[in-house]
């Protein structure tokens, strides 16, 4: 293993590699930075750039556009209280009351520390454990790969934010609509209604870009109104000794969390800084102090978010499945230069896996000795009116969508789901669990009938094996956690 | 408290496609037990679509999703300038290679602009023309993307 991170440093520090992380951290901080874009949308805007590199020029790119965009997300969270992304939103709590009293400074400097630990130990465990996964994955059959898929879409469904019923709708439509086009097994044409643009199925990075990128532009411009952003000076970016006292042990703690939801498919950076909050709180001996500036509520969910990042490319890397919207867009971005995620992908491709995890603390130290300098710049980027900002935006994603495949169907698809997503999320629809059930869906498909074939038609033989059998315990795990929680929830106090 | 009207309009939407589809996908091969045709998938997801859909319909929200429904306001759909952008982006998507990019990416800007700004005419049409040459400069000359020229 060390001769492997060896090579793979001399990968990642090649000067050209070394440009490439440098624009992707500060293109994934703009993008995490500016609310509305987000990492999904900063990926799939420079996507079409990656096209003329080496696949590991191009996953070290696209890597630190994802974690750049997760730390970026932290800043308008303190600042404005509006989060770049998703996971950032529990920062908003205490880092934006932390900015108030007049502590934006520390309450940034905390997140960029918290973020570098916690994305640190997560690519240490991803190098430790990703190829012990792979060597095991490697004996798992066509049954054991369908049943983890699900698991994937359930435990989705099971942790969503939104009604489960709502959740279970949307992956059902992802899977659907990745039955469009001919079947993968017999060549059969499925849902084309004779139009030969579909025969090919629907273009993954045009449902993307449409369910996220467009749709959350056209939500935005229903409020375009100005905001106040706090800007702190740079001597006010010093925390004191005290505040790194407080923040040690939830950024530990955050690490440990975000690691393990992160290594689990299906969970989302959400879940995990959601619970890094209330186990911070929970182990307070001031919990009264969560709400109105807490150090511990700012340091374990950011650290938890960055430490997810680098364990949510365990499945994504080792199994080929995608734990969130963006990481799908990476595993596009794999396909696209011939790189088949996989268990088999650390031996085939060790310079893209290795060059990666080495990428990945390069990255994060760029990220710790850039962001905190250059925080006035990113916070005059929030001052950008979203007037100007929106018509670019959308003018990069017709482009973008159009590189892929030189196809203006693929953008008349980005333009239909983003009508979709808009009309999704005002119904609160979550368009995520769709957009995976997108990606998994040919996957599920194929090793469901393979197996089959296998089994003779024999449903139970889809539990065979003792990789199926553990999966199978843990669907019965999963679900004795609902009903429970389904019970508690129904006895009237 | 009910479903919101919008959440409503969706679902049974959702359910009506689902059944329309249920037409084409019992008219691919079904297979065998043993070897399991196209329709195997489709026919599965569509039965639990159409019963998620319905359960969807009949079921009461909890009162936390009511609750966060009550503080969003799912009701209102889109304004001028919501139309108008998916509008211009779907003309813009219908004519691009037809117009080339440069007027395509050109008459977009100045829709958008015109829509969300209250800038001059004039100051419209050279904000576009800014535009225009931004996206010839990074993706033509520096990313070398093939893009389509049209009819100029």
């Amino acid at each position: 293993m060390i001769d492997s991170l060896y090579d793979g440093f001399a990968f990642a520090l090649r000067w050209d590699n070394l440009l490439y992380c440098l624009v992707g951290c500060v293109w994934g901080t703009v993008v995490g930075v500016l609310p509305g874009l987000g990492p999904l949308a900063g990926l799939t805007l420079l996507l079409p750039a990656t096209y003329y590199i080496e696949p590991g020029s191009a996953v070290i790119m696209l890597a630190g556009i994802f974690y750049g965009a997760m730390y970026g997300g932290s800043i308008s969270s303190v600042l404005l209280k509006i989060p770049g992304e998703a996971a950032s939103v529990i920062t908003c709590i205490d880092g934006h009351e932390m900015a108030r009293q007049g502590r934006a400074g520390p309450a940034l400097v905390i997140c960029a520390v918290g973020s570098f630990v916690g994305g640190t130990l997560s690519v240490i465990g991803l190098g430790l454990f990703a190829p012990m996964i792979a060597r095991m994955m490697l004996d798992v059959g066509p049954a054991a790969e369908f049943l983890l898929m699900l698991l994937a879409l359930v435990m989705m469904s099971a942790v969503g934010t939104e009604s489960r019923l709502k959740t279970l709708i949307m992956i059902l439509v992802g899977l659907l609509i990745s039955t469009i086009g001919m079947d993968q097994i017999t060549a059969h044409m499925r849902f084309t209604f004779g139009s030969v643009a579909l025969g090919d199925g629907l273009s993954f990075v045009a449902v993307a870009l449409g369910l996220f990128g467009v749709s959350e532009i056209l939500l935005n411009l229903e409020n375009t109104t100005q905001m106040k952003v706090f800007k702190p000076t740079l001597r006010s970016l010093i925390p004191v000794r005290s505040d790194m006292r407080q923040a040690a042990m939830p950024i530990l703690r955050g690490s440990g969390i975000g690691f393990v939801l992160g290594a689990i498919p299906g969970i989302s950076h959400v879940i995990s800084t959601f619970l890094s909050y209330s186990v911070e709180k929970k182990l307070s001996k001031n919990p009264s102090e969560f709400g109105r500036g807490a150090v511990a509520g700012v340091a374990g969910p950011e650290t938890a978010n960055n430490a997810t990042t680098g364990s949510s490319m365990i499945p994504l890397m080792v199994l080929g499945i995608p734990a969130i919207p963006a990481t799908a867009i990476l595993l596009s971005a794999l396909m696209i230069h011939g790189v088949q995620p996989g268990p088999e992908l650390i031996s085939k491709h060790p310079e893209v896996f290795w060059g990666l995890i080495a990428s990945m603390y390069v990255g994060n130290l760029i990220l710790l000795v850039l962001n905190i300098p250059l925080v006035g710049i990113f916070i005059n980027l929030l001052r950008t009116p979203y007037i100007y900002l929106a018509p670019s935006v959308l003018v990069i994603c017709i482009i973008g969508i159009y590189a892929v495949n030189a196809s203006s169907f693929d953008l008349m698809v980005m333009v239909v789901f983003g009508l979709l997503g808009y009309v999704f999320r005002k119904a609160s629809f979550d368009v995520a669990p769709l957009l995976l059930a997108v990606v998994l869906g040919d996957r599920i498909e194929v090793s469901l009938r393979r197996a089959l074939i296998i089994a003779d038609g024999n449903w139970l033989g889809l539990f065979n094996g003792s990789a199926a059998q553990v999966i199978l315990l843990l669907f019965a795990l999963l679900f004795t956690v609902q009903w429970a929680l389904w019970r508690r929830q129904r006895t009237p106090r | 408290m009910k479903r919101s009207p919008l959440e409503r309009w969706v679902t049974v939407a959702l359910l009506c496609l689902a059944v329309f589809l249920l037409i084409p996908a019992f008219e691919m091969p079904i297979g065998s037990a043993s070897n399991p045709g196209p329709a195997l998938v489709p026919l599965i997801v569509l039965g639990l679509l159409i019963a998620a859909c319905l359960g969807l319909l009949i079921s009461r929200p909890s009162d936390a999703i009511q609750a966060a429904d009550a503080r969003e306001d799912t009701r209102k759909i889109g304004d001028r300038k919501i139309w108008g952008t998916i509008l211009a982006l779907g003309l813009a998507a219908v004519l691009f290679e037809w117009l080339g990019y440069r007027l395509s990416v050109f008459l977009l800007l100045v829709c958008l602009l015109w829509l969300y700004s209250t800038l001059s005419a004039i100051r419209v049409v050279l904000g576009a023309l800014l535009g225009v040459f931004f996206v010839w400069l990074f993706f033509d000359r520096l990313l070398r993307v093939q893009l389509p020229v049209g009819l100029f």
